[in-house]
């Protein structure tokens, strides 16, 4: 039977411990550590929203299906408005546009009212004008054009061109489009019409290729519903439009920025863990008394059991709901701060970092207490008499394990990536253990020295000694502490270098393809004499994979792969006697002269989702012809980069050399933007493909990131910073009583000053290499297994022992006086 | 009331064992006062703990109340306190986080007694501390934390006192007064009275005087 008078006792002990000061380092450490789950959870909540807003924005709705060939079904339509979502379509065909003296291939966009209200299309009304949003669609019986296309076709505005049935007036010069397709760089020009006219160009027949795009625009849960209904209706022609439809540089870097928010909120939560860990251990010695008195009493086992579970509970509760409070108003003055970078912001971003938040708040105290609280339970009533009466030990082991446990499912749970947390307890905190094993004997071996020393040096190195499970519980505090900050700061460092190197200020502007055989020499020339920033030159070949060892590809290849995207279209073969610039070898070797074979070089994670391996046989169609090769390597490629990049490189001289054209990128300057002019004068048939536009977006978005990962940086140290100061605090309290005793004793101040400096110097240096050592593996394996970033030594990794001991030796320093001079 | 047979009390340390008491027998009759005299060290507050089933005697037998201790289990004995006991330890026992009031008040607020406060004002107005109810024990002196400890010990009218030199700390005029306390609670309450102390004027005032000594107790007359 449970004893309800219990419930009213408990709030009133809860008040009274609080009042005598004595639940001040747990709560603090709880506030502290809940309020920065929050406020990163928050914070990282209102940057999700903004990269769904960049994405969105990119793509152009918040929600798109593309259906191919056929239109969407007018009751799904129905539907959608039914729910309130507005509509706006586009279709995509590729037509032959034709003047007087030309004629030339063209992606014709067909768009309605709609679409320009709610994507930024800009156009000039002519050459060297400059360009504005448009408010609506091209007049019915207009055309507009991009600017290549003038040339292609040698038209000018005002011009009439041919379109199937249809003649169309050329009405503006096309600039940019907010929404960027992932397939930039192989797009034929663009022309835009009215969504009216393209029945009258009779060009859209039962079975020619069109692309649909129905854009959904209104209230996110009224998408989400539509998306719910409507995704299970889908057929296979039909697919909703994600981030992996956006430019992939932009896509890598939103991914990056994910992954690094959710290291840094982990991080949070395994800093609450320790915080709390080492604020309940120290705050149970303080229970033993009290609860020997309640047993004295009216108090059963089970009545302390209880009690304490309330307690725990209740304490939790409140000091999370009070950390939510906290974290909401201090991710609310980031916002203030960052207001002129956000695209949106919502005044609760998601409740899962309040959920989180509390249920940490909760999860960690008891997942770090209950042994605790059990431990409670057995304090004998007799200890009234006998102080010395211990309750039952707990076993360490069990009180560690129950903790690592519960901080684990919490890990996984909030994360949801098995790997991350696997990796981060696996490497960090066994290989902590193991180190502190290993620096346990390394502190025995200081017994040495012991009788060596003098004076506070030694008085502090027999006490550490003295207390070696004590000290070593601090080593692995303050290493973990420290261990986190390194991680945090150091994972940082690489994410923005590795966004630096990505767009260097002389990332490729511009690209050149369809540049004829006979004409490459000469290119290469008009390259090399204008100074321009180029990469090489790369032939291109469009073709297609049909055979994997002889076996038809859908049948060779695993279920899941069925799918992909190489097989439903044409790839870009490529060939190159050395390995390509940015392409680096993972596995096998490159062909350097051997020709005994054809050979091919295969991207490295598409080989891995086909399971194609070394030494398999591969066959293209390539026109009419089959190529046959074998695959000699796998290459990692920068996708993310603004390079031709390609799936397929072959061995030279495998392909019909006639048949090819060549493609390069290169960066140009602004001011050099006149031989663009020269180049298309003097090779006319040269596609020029400006992809500045995009390169200034990702730019532009990366830049604001970089802004937000760092003020992100600065709260993790922040709470870590207090976390040190929580257990600094709690183990400090420990040392009042004693050194007070001491001071009585007659021993000086100064001098107890002095060995509490040599005992946190020593511990210091210890956590310091051990943080130092952990950090740079678990950076290690970070990189290799999870984030699969290219891992690089970290040198600067040396100054975490130094960190360590300065911002220990500062917190003592504070605390310290507090220590010696309370009454 | 209470009764004791044959207690023998053993505790081992790591050299050896130690017998604290031999065999000690004890009969006390409701609402009787009785009051155990003895050196330092000779196991006055074993044998206390012993009766008041905080500690089990390594051989024989405690009767509280008819109500056979051995027999029952560490829970059991914690209601059958709450129920019976009033205990007032030799070094105080207060909560250093509560307040003079809040101290007195907890053995009925762990029962859930509504009257909690208003009792324990009324008895630390008897012991003469109704001014420093809101100070915590280290605010106090000794003398007035024992008064506090008192205090706590009446404030559930048990039918047994235990009393572990309730006066060790006071100066004689308080001393007298709280004694006249514990034997007033006696008389209007018809509590069982179980006193240790060395002071002989206390022992006086009670029906029977026993003393403690190598490990047996024997009466004492004067
Ligand atoms: N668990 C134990 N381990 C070792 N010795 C013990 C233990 N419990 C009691 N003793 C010893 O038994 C003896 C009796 O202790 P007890 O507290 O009962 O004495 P006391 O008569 O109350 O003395 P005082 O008048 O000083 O309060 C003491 O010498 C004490 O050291
Ligand atoms: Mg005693």
């Amino acid at each position: 039977m449970i004893n309800f008078n219990l419930f009213l006792f408990i709030p009133k002990l809860l008040w009274r411990d609080w009042r005598a000061g004595e639940l001040h380092i747990l709560v603090f450490a709880i506030v502290v550590a809940v309020t920065s789950i929050v406020a990163i959870g928050f914070f990282s909540a209102q940057l999700e929203l903004n990269m769904q807003g960049q994405v969105s924005r990119l793509l152009g709705a918040p929600f798109i299906v593309r259906s191919m060939n056929h239109p969407l079904e007018a009751r799904w339509l129905l539907q959608a408005e039914q729910q309130q979502l507005t509509i706006s379509q586009s279709l995509v065909f590729a037509s032959v546009l034709s003047t007087e003296q030309q004629l030339h291939l063209s992606d014709v966009k067909a768009i309605d009212d709609n679409y320009v209200k709610q994507i930024d299309i800009r156009i000039a009304p002519d050459f060297d004008q400059v360009a504005i949003k448009t408010q609506s669609p091209p007049k019915s019986g207009t055309i507009w054009l991009e600017e290549r296309l003038f040339y292609l076709l040698q038209a000018n505005i005002g011009d009439k061109v041919e379109l199937g049935y249809r003649e169309l007036e050329i009405a503006g010069v096309f600039v940019y489009e907010s929404r960027q397709s992932r397939s930039w760089w192989m797009i034929s020009p663009k022309a835009f019409i009215n969504r009216k006219d393209v029945a009258s160009t009779k060009i859209i027949q039962p079975g020619s290729r069109v692309t649909y795009d129905y854009l959904f625009y209104g209230d996110k849960s009224n998408i989400e519903l539509f998306r719910q209904w409507l995704q299970p209706q889908l057929s296979s022609s039909q697919w909703i439009l994600t981030e992996k439809n956006i430019p992939r540089a932009l896509n890598s870097a939103l991914q990056k920025a994910r992954d690094y928010l959710l290291l840094a909120s982990l991080i949070s939560v395994i800093l609450a863990g320790v915080a709390i860990a080492i604020a309940s251990q120290h705050f149970s010695r303080l229970r033993w008394d009290q609860t020997a008195v309640f047993r004295c009493f009216a108090y059963r086992k089970r009545d302390v059991l209880v009690s304490y579970i309330a307690y725990f509970l209740l304490l939790s509760v409140i000091s999370s709901s009070i950390a939510c409070g906290l974290g909401w108003l201090l991710h609310w003055v980031w916002l203030i701060w960052f207001k002129d970078f956000l695209l949106t912001f919502a005044l609760i971003p998601s409740w899962k970092p309040i959920v989180v938040g509390i249920g940490s708040g909760i999860v960690v105290l008891f997942g770090f207490s209950l042994p605790v609280i059990l431990q409670l339970a057995s304090v004998p009533p007799l200890r009234v008499l006998r102080s010395h009466l211990m309750p039952l030990s707990i076993s360490a082991i069990g009180l560690w394990l129950s903790a690592i446990v519960t901080v684990f499912i919490l890990l996984w749970w909030y994360s949801q990536h098995f790997l991350l947390v696997f990796l981060l307890f696996v490497l960090g905190f066994g290989l902590l253990l193991l180190l502190l094993a290993m620096s346990s004997i390394g502190l025995i071996s200081l017994k040495a020295i012991v009788n060596l020393s003098s004076g506070s040096f030694h008085w502090a190195l027999l006490r550490i000694l003295r207390q070696l499970s004590w000290s070593l519980a601090q080593v692995l505090a303050l290493s973990l502490v420290f261990m986190l900050v390194g991680l945090a700061w150091f994972v940082k460092l690489d994410l923005f270098q590795g966004w630096q190197q990505q767009l260097p200020s002389n990332t490729p502007n511009y690209f050149l393809i369809n540049i004829q055989p006979f004409q490459i020499e000469q290119v290469k020339q008009f390259v090399a004499t204008s100074q321009i920033n180029a990469t090489d030159f790369y032939p291109m070949i469009r073709g297609r994979l049909i055979e994997l060892n002889g076996q038809a590809i859908k049948d060779a290849i695993p279920a899941k792969a069925k799918n992909h995207n190489v097989l439903r279209r044409e790839l870009n073969l490529s060939w190159a006697s050395k390995v390509p610039e940015h392409n680096s070898l993972v596995q096998g070797k490159w062909w350097s002269d051997d020709i005994s074979e054809h050979w091919v070089s295969v991207e490295y994670k598409l080989a891995k989702t086909l399971g194609i391996e070394l030494g398999d046989r591969l066959s293209f169609r390539v026109g009419s012809e089959v190529i046959t090769a074998t695959v000699k390597n796998f290459r990692q490629v920068k996708w993310d980069s603004f390079y031709p990049n390609f799936y397929m490189i072959l061995s030279p001289r495998i392909l019909d050399q006639s048949s090819i054209t060549w493609i390069n990128s290169f960066y140009l300057p602004p001011k050099k933007q006149l031989l663009l002019k020269q180049l298309s004068k003097q090779f006319p048939n040269i596609t020029i493909i400006s992809i500045d536009a995009i390169v200034h977006e990702v730019r532009q978005i990366l830049q604001r990131m970089l802004l937000a990962v760092d003020y992100l940086l600065l709260f993790v140290l922040a709470a870590s910073f207090t976390v040190l100061f929580a257990t600094l605090q709690a183990s400090l309290a420990q040392r009042r009583t004693e050194m007070k005793i001491f001071h009585l004793l007659g021993c000086q101040q100064s001098q107890l000053q002095r060995q509490l400096w040599w005992e946190f110097l020593i511990l210091g240096i210890f956590s310091g290499i051990l943080a130092m050592l952990v950090t740079e593996a678990v950076i290690y394996g970070l990189y290799t297994w999870v984030l699969h970033w290219a891992f690089h030594w970290h040198p600067w990794l040396l100054v975490l022992p130094v960190l360590t001991v300065m911002s220990l030796m500062l917190g003592v320093r504070g605390m310290n006086r507090k220590v010696l001079s309370a009454p | 009331m209470i009764e004791a047979k044959h207690i023998k009390k053993q505790v081992k340390t790591e050299e050896q064992t130690l017998t604290i008491l031999e065999d000690v027998s004890l009969f006390v009759q409701a609402q009787q006062t009785v009051a155990i005299l003895g050196a330092s060290g000779c196991g006055k507050s074993t044998f206390l703990a012993i009766l008041a089933g905080l500690d089990n005697p390594t051989k024989g037998e405690v009767y509280l109340d008819q109500v056979l201790l051995n027999e029952l289990s560490q829970d059991q004995k914690a209601l059958l306190r709450a129920k019976l006991l009033g205990f007032i330890f030799q070094d105080f026992q207060l909560i250093a986080s509560f307040t003079a009031l809040e101290n007195v008040m907890l053995p009925l607020e762990l029962v859930g007694n509504k009257a909690a406060k208003e009792q324990a004002s009324y008895w630390l107005e008897q012991v003469g501390l109704s001014h420093r109810l809101k100070h915590y024990p280290k605010q106090l002196s000794g003398g007035e934390q024992q008064r506090v400890a008192i205090a706590r010990s009446f404030i559930n009218q048990p039918k047994i006192l235990l009393a572990d030199e309730p006066t060790g700390n006071l100066d004689q005029a308080t001393g007298h007064k709280m004694i006249e306390l514990l034997f007033e609670l006696n008389q209007t309450q018809a509590t069982t009275l179980v006193l240790v102390t060395h002071d002989q004027a206390l022992a006086q005032q009670c029906q029977q005087r026993y003393r403690l000594e190598h490990g047996t107790l024997q009466i004492q007359d004067d």
